[in-house]
């Protein structure tokens, strides 16, 4: 049943901003595809919405060595950026969905959706959010740890610094649009440090601390690719069990090691 | 809000939040558009918003307040089909149905946008629509045959060699 929730439509971020945090609080509609089923199989009550369509805030931009990308951009423009975060981008949804889902609203989504936050995770990427306080910036723990994507909240941007080398590896699926049950991100920064994060090896995404450590001492890919389950906290779900998550993690932090060039 | 819908002005009532597919199918009575996940996952409801293959399902109506939406019945009229419509009639690449509007919304963009004749190009700009008869070959092959300029002859198409049927013994008893 759709509810006769007013939408408002900002032409400018800071339109979006004064929108969504006026009270009632907005829920915000980027593309609107989790959003607009849910509403209209009534899985979700809206007061009040703010469409970001219109208000600018889909750009992507780099300087400086870093790349910022607005919330609104959509998957099928992130899908142009190097890996980890435009192979990862490529392998949400079909093209129409693609066209249509944004990274704000990825990373805004609960797992199982939420691809988007393995890589940026592993890339340390510094998000900015407004909520009646004011504006914030930090990595994806923070956001979460803030209480997230909720009525009120606005994700602007993602910024990260453009890594030396990054690599994606996820799960193959046998249509576009089922979900990814693992995948690996890597990036090997300037430093020459190399990060590694996962999604579906723990409820949310994680950093794989122990196999980033087991490399920074100098252990193989191998090694590495071991030491990982440490850091895992499997888990069973419709797309894969807590027993072949633990199984697979290794194979898949080996390849995003391999292609990175470890 | 206002929008052309196969090229006629339409003013739409429904709220603002409400489905680009529901409006179509229960205020516009437009019902190529089929309402089958209703999640974004089967590709039936696809339509053309100014040219570009949108899932209407996850649109919301607001989101394309001014735009053109064109549906296949946008597409050709009974007397003068489009060629991808041509194409499915005369490549047997329609079974149950159910999948096929949208997968003509779709090839219609895919070959305007000058895709190739490659059925792995096509499968991939496709692959998001499911066929639950599993006819995907002659899709591919309907899409593929109008990608290559191929000519059509619907007319002929009932008594081309294409229609064999194949009588299984005992079938009919």
């Amino acid at each position: 049943m759709t509810s006769t929730a007013a939408v408002s439509m900002p032409s400018s971020e800071a339109e979006a901003v004064a929108a969504v945090t006026a009270q009632p609080f907005a829920t915000v509609l980027a593309g609107g595809t989790l959003l607009v089923p849910q509403h209209t199989l009534g899985q979700v009550e809206v007061e009040r919405a703010v469409w970001l369509g219109r208000a600018e805030m889909d750009g992507i931009s780099r300087s400086n060595g870093r790349m910022t990308v607005g919330a609104a951009a959509p998957l099928a423009a992130c899908a142009r950026l190097d890996a980890p975060v435009g192979a990862c981008a490529a392998d949400v949804g079909d093209n129409e969905v693609k066209a249509q889902a944004t990274i704000g609203g990825n990373i805004c989504s609960p797992a199982p959706y939420g691809d988007m936050r393995g890589p940026l995770l592993a890339l340390g990427a510094v998000l900015r959010w407004a909520d009646p306080d004011g504006t914030h910036t930090g990595g994806i723990a923070d956001f979460a740890a803030s209480g997230g994507a909720r009525p009120g909240v606005l994700l602007l941007d993602i910024a990260f610094a453009v890594p030396e080398a990054g690599s994606f590896v996820a799960l193959r699926r046998h249509h576009t649009q089922s979900l990814t049950a693992m995948s690996v991100s890597a990036v090997r920064g300037a430093d020459g440090n190399v990060t590694i994060a996962a999604t579906g090896a723990a409820p949310d995404a994680c950093r794989l601390l122990s196999a980033e450590a087991v490399l920074a001492g100098g252990g193989s890919i191998a090694e590495a690719a071991d030491a990982s389950v440490a850091d895992a906290d499997p888990y069973d779900d419709v797309l894969a069990s807590a027993a072949y998550r633990r199984r697979v993690l290794p194979v898949y932090v080996g390849r995003a090691l391999e292609q990175l060039g470890e | 809000m206002e929008l052309t819908v196969n090229s006629v002005a339409r003013t739409v009532q429904s709220p603002p939040l409400t489905s680009l597919l529901t409006v179509l199918r229960e205020e516009l009575d437009i019902t190529s558009p089929k309402a089958g996940c209703e999640s974004g996952g089967c590709g039936a409801c696809t339509v053309l918003v100014d040219g570009q293959p949108r899932r209407s399902c996850l649109t919301a109506v607001c989101a394309v307040d001014g735009a053109e939406v064109t549906t296949v019945e946008g597409l050709g009229t009974p007397e003068d089909l489009s060629r991808v419509q041509q194409a499915f009639i005369h490549h047997y690449a329609a079974q149950c149905g159910f999948c096929t509007d949208g997968l003509i919304v779709a090839a219609t963009a895919y070959v305007g946008g000058g895709g190739s004749d490659d059925t792995g190009d096509i499968g991939e700009a496709l692959a998001g629509h499911y066929c639950r008869c599993t006819g995907y070959v002659k899709i591919l092959e309907a899409v593929a045959a109008v990608a290559r300029g191929d000519t059509f002859d619907t007319a002929s198409t009932a008594s081309s060699a294409n229609n064999t049927y194949v009588t299984i013994a005992g079938a009919e008893s």
